[in-house]
């Protein structure tokens, strides 16, 4: 290469690389965010303040690693699709270059430059942009575990180092593989690669309905098989549900206009006609990306609903499961001789009680929970009701803090899960001690009763003592509050004892805390919520990104049309609306059969918890409207963007 | 016969105060109801900028259009559009067809904009496609068919809604001529079939040849007129080369 025509290939590289980056601005801030995101994740799991939280803390860094490496892959899909996309654009100015006399490679590296300088620049901000999302992340896991939080300015070299390795995998892979091709390329193929695609539009239109008509039966077949809620059926679903979407998208473009042409009444009201071409025009190009995009809008949506779903669960274990800083439970009647010495010695005790619970001879309550709660049916004592003494009952609300409550003479008090009190209600007179008693009070505080050996399982009956001590023990209890420090450490070795039974009974005492599960909880919960959420976010992000490259790679086109249409007399309004519902289609056809998919999946996951975790179908619509507001708002963001620079080109 | 549109001393100027272009000055013709007028000149004789006026894309700097009575000037900004959807139709050199729709759909969507009743819409575009020879490629593309067959679609557009006046811009000017004769006599079979009124814009002699009035601009002034009457269209053709080698410099152009 001469030197002349190397400088003014540099010159063209820098300015084909300004170019791009305005034409493809969403692609330009999509890798930003991208680079940030990589960043702002990696650095966290590798800053120290959070590897010291909890030793859970040390997967997250091995979860956060392998997460990115997902989504290098989703994002070299994205910079291969729009580095194609984009030599398909340019394929006339390319072949220019070459009808000119510049060699193959200098047209390959002029390519390969402009790319590299548009990746440099998106590195260097995304780099910048990553710390303060990394900081604000830092600041949500402190604030989840409860400790102070301090801005620290700073770079984290692995993190830095690891963004740049898996930007360079995502970059220099699409970018070499586009060199190859650029380079194989000949002057009449780029000159004419734009006309390829015509003509697929109406070309086996038979089989292509015939695939909708397949395609749509996978698609109810998949249900059926994930609802069965197997591991084997589950996987076939899946894959029936990737058959559904590849032929759905490929046979729509073709099904639609044909539906269509039978209703020329729908056809040609309003302006139905002309969005209907704008897109099945668009789309008969399109049919493989959008069944990839709606395959990503699932696993996305299924992912968000996995993290809405977990947190929910950690929740509300923590409210059920545990309300003592230390309880343990033991089978038949026990001292705790075992746990003693450990315990005085290393454990600083506020306060704690040994009490029993005990087993009456009816199943009059248990029975009203028959069919609505039934986690511990395996348990024999959840087959009867579990009494307790009042004086048990006062110390132990005393300990918690709860306040002070009294018992009538010839009364009881049910103590229950709050999620049970419906069924509750009305349980009326029972019999205790060969007395009949009247319900005094139902309460529902956090105590310990969702677990096995805790006060009961679900609800407790609180009688007289003398009348509970007729009843034999079904298990002793130890509850306490201890005051801090109280180690993770500690409470190990408080559990340790329970597997040590020498007895030679292989059945291990329930051992709980509450602070501490709390913070496993909190660990758990960041585990494998932020790793879900991180996923989801760049889904969303690389999937608008491509619907909008391809509407916007047109506006030339659609300016022409528009204005066309303005000179055939449509007046402003009605091209604003035009565009509108151009865009509400375009934008909904990947993402609402994905919505309305992954809402079914969720609600046959979401019926899977029984009725402690969720409570019922308001609660499980709830969280499911949660997961879908958040992915809704995320897509928004991106086609406000989108219309915004369409509407100000097509119409300015 | 009914005067269907009216220029009053028309005045079209574009530029700042200090450099003033005059593209159109003080032009004023009437064109009858059912008429076929063509209007010739060179390159930057103002005969776009002329029909654009009329067309209601530009506005006049000072005089009058009136359509059927409507003083175009007085139409507000915000009704433009209505007017120019209820009463005119286009033809262009380029066709602007809308490349995602088919023939059919080109022709149906001047009916839809109109609001005319979905069920009404097929049978009106099969009468006017039929009578434009276009009747058995409704369902093709715009991609698949020919540019003399693109441009009768575009005429049918122009003239489905049974608009008052059809403006047309270098019509044949992407055609070969043979589908431009083709053309031509399909649009002068409107003018007398129809009584469709045509204010055809070229600057081809052969195209002007099929109206029957031939208007030619100079510089923007109204330069000579030319009536063809019971002339052969042969001896219209030789009359209006006549006049261009009058207006001078413009010859070469003519076919």
């Amino acid at each position: 290469m001469k030197r002349g025509e190397s400088a003014m290939l540099a010159g063209l590289s820098l300015r084909n690389a300004k170019r791009q980056a305005k034409d493809y601005l969403v692609y330009f801030i999509t890798m930003i965010l991208a680079v940030a995101l990589f960043y702002a994740f990696n650095a966290l799991v590798f800053s120290p303040e959070v590897q010291q939280l909890n030793r859970m803390m040390d997967s997250m860094t091995l979860i956060i690693v392998a997460t990115s490496i997902v989504i290098v892959f989703i994002l070299g899909w994205l910079v291969r699709y729009t580095m194609r996309f984009m030599l398909g654009k340019r394929s006339r100015e390319l072949g220019t270059y070459l009808l000119l006399g510049v060699e193959n490679r200098s047209v390959a590296g002029l390519f390969f430059r402009e790319n590299l300088l548009v990746g440099g620049v998106a590195l260097a901000f995304g780099l910048l942009l990553g710390n303060l999302i990394f900081q604000l992340l830092k600041a949500i896991v402190m604030w989840l575990f409860g400790t102070s939080y301090r801005f620290g300015f700073g770079f984290s070299l692995r993190a830095i180092l690891l963004t740049l390795l898996y930007y360079a995998l995502i970059y220099l892979f699409a970018l070499l593989r586009s060199r190859k091709s650029i380079a194989r390329m000949k002057i009449h193929d780029l000159l004419y690669l734009e006309r390829q695609n015509e003509g697929e539009l109406v070309t086996r239109q038979k089989s292509r309905r015939r695939l909708f008509a397949v395609s749509c039966v996978c698609g109810v077949l998949a249900f059926v098989l994930i609802a069965l809620r197997t591991a084997a059926t589950g996987f076939a679903g899946a894959v029936l549900l990737i058959v559904f979407f590849y032929g759905f998208y490929t046979s729509f473009s073709s099904a639609v206009p044909t539906w269509y042409d039978k209703r020329p009444r729908r056809k040609y009201r309003g302006n139905t006609l002309f969005v209907l071409r704008s897109l099945t025009s668009k789309l008969a190009s399109m049919g493989i990306t959008m069944a990839t995009l709606a395959l990503l809008f699932t696993i996305t949506l299924v992912s968000i609903g996995f993290g809405v779903f977990f947190s929910n669960q950690f929740s509300r274990w923590e409210e059920l499961n545990t309300s003592f800083d230390l309880y343990i439970g033991a089978e038949g009647e026990s001292d705790f001789s075992r746990y003693r010495p450990y315990v005085e010695e290393n454990l600083d005790i506020a306060d704690s009680l040994r009490y029993d619970v005990y087993l009456s001879d009816t199943d009059q309550v248990t029975q009203l929970l028959r069919g609505h709660y039934d986690r511990m049916d395996w348990e024999e004592y959840a087959q009867r009701d579990c009494l307790m003494r009042f004086s048990d009952y006062v110390a132990l609300r005393q300990m918690l803090g709860y306040e002070p409550v009294t018992l009538p003479e010839g009364g009881y008090i049910l103590h229950c899960l709050p999620f049970l009190q419906r069924w509750l209600e009305n349980v009326g007179d029972i019999r205790a001690g060969g007395q009949t008693l009247r319900p005094a009070q139902i309460r529902n505080e956090s105590f310990t009763q969702y677990q096995w050996q805790g006060n009961g399982t679900g609800f407790i009956l609180v009688v007289p003592d003398e009348l509970a001590e007729g009843y034999p023990v079904e298990h002793s209890a130890f509850a306490a509050m201890v005051n801090p420090p109280f180690t993770i450490e500690q409470f190990r070795a408080v559990r340790d004892l329970s597997y040590s039974h020498d007895d030679g009974n292989d059945e291990w005492d329930q051992v709980s805390s509450l602070p501490l599960i709390k913070e496993e909880n909190v660990a758990l919960y960041t585990m494998i919520v932020f790793p879900l959420f991180y996923l989801a976010l760049i889904m969303i992000m690389v999937s608008a990104t491509i619907l909008t490259i391809q509407l916007l790679s047109e506006l030339t086109a659609y300016r022409h049309r528009y204005r066309l249409l303005g000179t055939l007399g449509v007046d402003e309004k009605g091209i604003t609306n035009t565009i509108r519902k151009q865009f509400f289609v375009y934008f909904s056809l990947p993402a609402a059969p994905p919505v309305v998919i992954s809402s079914l999946i969720l609600v046959i996951l979401g019926l899977a918890f029984d009725s402690g975790i969720v409570t019922g179908w308001p609660h499980l619509l709830g969280m499911i409207g949660i997961v879908l507001a958040v992915f809704l708002f995320l897509y928004f963001v991106y086609i406000l963007a989108a219309y915004n620079s369409f509407k100000r080109n097509v119409t300015g | 016969m009914k005067t269907m549109l009216q220029l009053d001393k028309v005045e079209k100027y574009y530029g700042s105060k200090n450099n003033v272009t005059k593209a159109l000055d003080r032009v004023s013709f009437s064109v009858g109801e059912g008429e076929f007028t063509a209007i010739m000149g060179a390159s930057g004789s103002g005969k776009t900028t002329l029909l654009n006026c009329i067309a209601t894309i530009d506005t006049v700097s000072a005089g009058q259009i009136v359509l059927d009575g409507v003083d175009l000037t007085d139409i507000k900004e915000e009704d433009l559009a209505r007017f120019r959807r209820e009463n005119l139709g286009f033809v262009f050199q380029d066709f602007n067809l809308l490349d995602t729709l088919t023939i059919e759909e080109n022709i149906a969507i001047v009916l839809t904009i109109n609001g005319v009743p979905p069920e009404d819409v097929k049978a009106r575009v099969l009468e006017t496609a039929k009578s434009l020879g276009i009747d058995d490629i409704l369902e093709k593309f715009p991609y698949q068919v020919s540019g003399g067959q693109k441009q009768r679609c575009a005429c049918a557009r122009a003239v489905v809604n049974r608009q008052k006046l059809i403006l047309a811009d270098e019509p044949t000017g992407a055609l070969d001529s043979k589908s431009a004769a083709t053309l031509l006599d399909l649009m002068g079979g409107l003018n007398r079939g129809r009584g469709a009124t045509i204010l055809m814009v070229t600057h081809d002699a052969f195209s002007a040849s099929y109206a029957g009035r031939v208007l030619f601009l100079k510089d923007g002034r109204l330069y000579s007129e030319l009536l063809r009457g019971e002339k052969e269209r042969r001896g219209f053709y030789h009359e209006i080369l006549d006049v261009l080698a009058a207006l001078g410099g413009d010859q070469h152009e003519a076919r």
